[in-house]
């Protein structure tokens, strides 16, 4: 039970911030970012 | 619990946060002051710490008391609430928490006031002074609350001890002082966390989490095992939580204090890897815990308000009771201690220096904000002792900073309209004051959605509406104002 929760978790939370950083990436790489 | 072990989980906390707060404010002393080193840390904080102190800013009572409670009834999907936190730390990360770092901004009223003027400003600070202040109110009662029902002590002498460490924890050296105290208690957070949960499982039957699955698949109900629950709850308390806490949070002085005070925009990126994972897997335990307290007849008949925490003091040794104590106080104090510190700020910078003395120097606003620190404090440890129902308003309370979301979101890439602003904000906070204190929700027939709903739909509808409408300036990223600031930002900019 415990590790179920675990692993569901840990995906969820890898892939939402692997995510982010790639539309942020992404975001930087074509120039749009205000900087 | 043992008054000896209480005693040494208070002392640990008092010896810690004395000890390092007066040891950092006997090195500022020595250095020249810069703007901003007490409330910011002098712009200067590091990845880890900037990491640890966003996680560590909205990981509070709701997290420990309010998991263990939603996982009686919505099972593992309870574990939402800690997910988020995750999406909003990633917004705030990739976007909020740059945008405040980029501006060079003491604020986020100061945002307001760059984008829509002075009155703007100077409303939205006082809302949002207020919103955390109730926060601030609730984790006093957390401090009270999580001390009575592990040790027995009495709900109003926990809140004032609590409160008085909680003071303690941000008075002597500002932001530095809870950045250092987070990175340090990080350890004790996840090690009384995960050792309770080891030593749970090896009193269950078997020695491990089984029974508990049992107990769940036997009455019929497996899915309380999921995070994904039902649809239902998916579309409603998941999507609900992740709204409500998006934009209410995600624009919050609260949890971007420390985005602003980090060395650079680079240094908030980088702390995304750490603070999402911080953040988020502390509700893993916590929901573990709760679906485990119910699985037991004996703590299931105390209901979910103590059932969980009576059986983390009746099943584990006591030594490992203080530490998960520890654990927990280190939790609610760090949330306590931004909790005070952001409106303590938003007075000092938003109306002390602003509207009375403009030419103060950071000796006067570090005396401004202390003071203000220390009134607010003991104002929340007074309120909390009589325990109002600020649990059940915190819909409510966020809902307030919606409409501010999206305002610096429309102000900084796509228009500025003060009259828009104002009539947004206006809007939303009527529509959030109605929903929550007339029969309006139930006379249209939606008395199940909740205020961050209604607020975002106001916000959106009026602002996108009328900026649509309305004439104003472009986006303030575009602007030649962005483009100056920029310049004269840039000696000091990472």
């Amino acid at each position: 039970m415990f590790w179920s929760i675990f692993v569901q978790s840990s995906v969820f939370i890898a892939v939402v911030v692997l995510l982010g950083g790639a539309l942020d990436w992404l975001r930087d790489r074509v120039g749009r970012a205000p900087r | 619990m043992k008054i000896g072990i209480l005693l040494a989980v208070l002392a640990y906390l008092f010896i810690l946060v004395v000890g390092v707060g007066s040891w950092l404010a006997r090195r500022e002393k020595k250095k020249e002051a810069v703007d901003g080193e007490f409330a910011l840390g002098g712009r200067s904080l590091s990845t880890p710490v900037v990491a640890v102190t966003l996680a560590f800013s909205v990981l509070g009572t709701a997290h420990i008391l309010g998991v263990f409670e939603l996982s009686w009834t919505l099972g593992a999907a309870a574990v939402w609430f800690s997910l988020a936190h995750v999406i909003l730390l990633v917004v705030v990360c990739l976007s909020t928490g740059l945008w405040v770092r980029r501006l060079g901004v003491s604020t986020v009223p100061e945002i307001l006031g760059l984008l829509f003027g002075g009155k703007t400003r100077t409303l939205v600070s006082c809302v949002m002074a207020g919103v955390v202040t109730g926060l601030l109110t609730l984790e006093t009662q957390g401090l009270g609350i999580l001390t009575s029902t592990m040790t027995g002590w009495p709900i109003r002498q926990g809140a004032i001890v609590g409160g008085v460490i909680g003071i303690l924890y941000v008075v002597l050296a500002g932001m530095k002082e809870i950045g250092y105290l987070n990175v340090i208690n990080a350890l004790v957070k996840y090690g009384g966390l995960i050792l309770a949960t080891l030593f749970l499982a090896m009193q269950l039957p078997g020695g491990d989490f089984g029974s508990v699955k049992a107990f769940y698949v036997d009455a019929g109900h497996p899915e309380m095992l999921s995070i994904f629950g039902t649809p239902e709850i998916m579309a409603t308390f998941a999507l609900g939580t992740v709204v409500a806490v998006l934009f209410s949070q995600g624009i919050s002085q609260m949890l971007l204090q420390p985005a602003m005070g980090a060395r650079n925009e680079k240094t908030i990126r980088k702390a995304l890897w750490i603070a999402a994972p911080v953040n988020g897997m502390f509700g893993v335990f916590a929901v573990v815990i709760g679906l485990t307290a119910k699985s037991l007849p004996q703590f299931q008949a105390l209901g979910p308000k103590v059932a969980a925490t009576t059986m983390l003091i009746t099943l584990l040794p006591p030594w490992l009771a203080a530490l998960l104590l520890a654990s927990f106080l280190t939790a609610v104090l760090s949330t306590f201690a931004m909790a005070c510190l952001a409106p303590a700020t938003l007075f000092s910078v938003d109306i002390y220096k602003r509207l009375y003395r403009p030419d103060a120097a950071e000796v006067d606003i570090r005396r401004v904000t202390r003071i203000a620190l220390i009134v607010l404090g003991a104002v929340a440890i007074g309120f909390a002792s009589f325990l109002p129902p600020i649990l059940a308003s915190v819909n409510w309370l966020f809902s307030w900073l919606v409409p501010v979301f999206w305002l610096v979101v429309f102000g900084l890439f796509w228009k500025r309209s003060a009259e828009v602003a104002t009539a947004t904000l206006l809007s939303a906070w009527v529509v959030n004051c109605a929903w929550s204190f007339t029969s309006l929700p139930a006379m249209l027939g939606l008395a199940d959605v909740p205020n961050a709903y209604v607020t975002l739909a106001v916000t959106l509808a009026i602002g996108v509406a009328g900026n649509v409408v309305a004439s104003g300036e472009p986006g303030y990223f575009h602007s030649a104002a962005y483009k100056l600031r920029r310049t004269s930002m840039a000696p000091f900019a990472g």
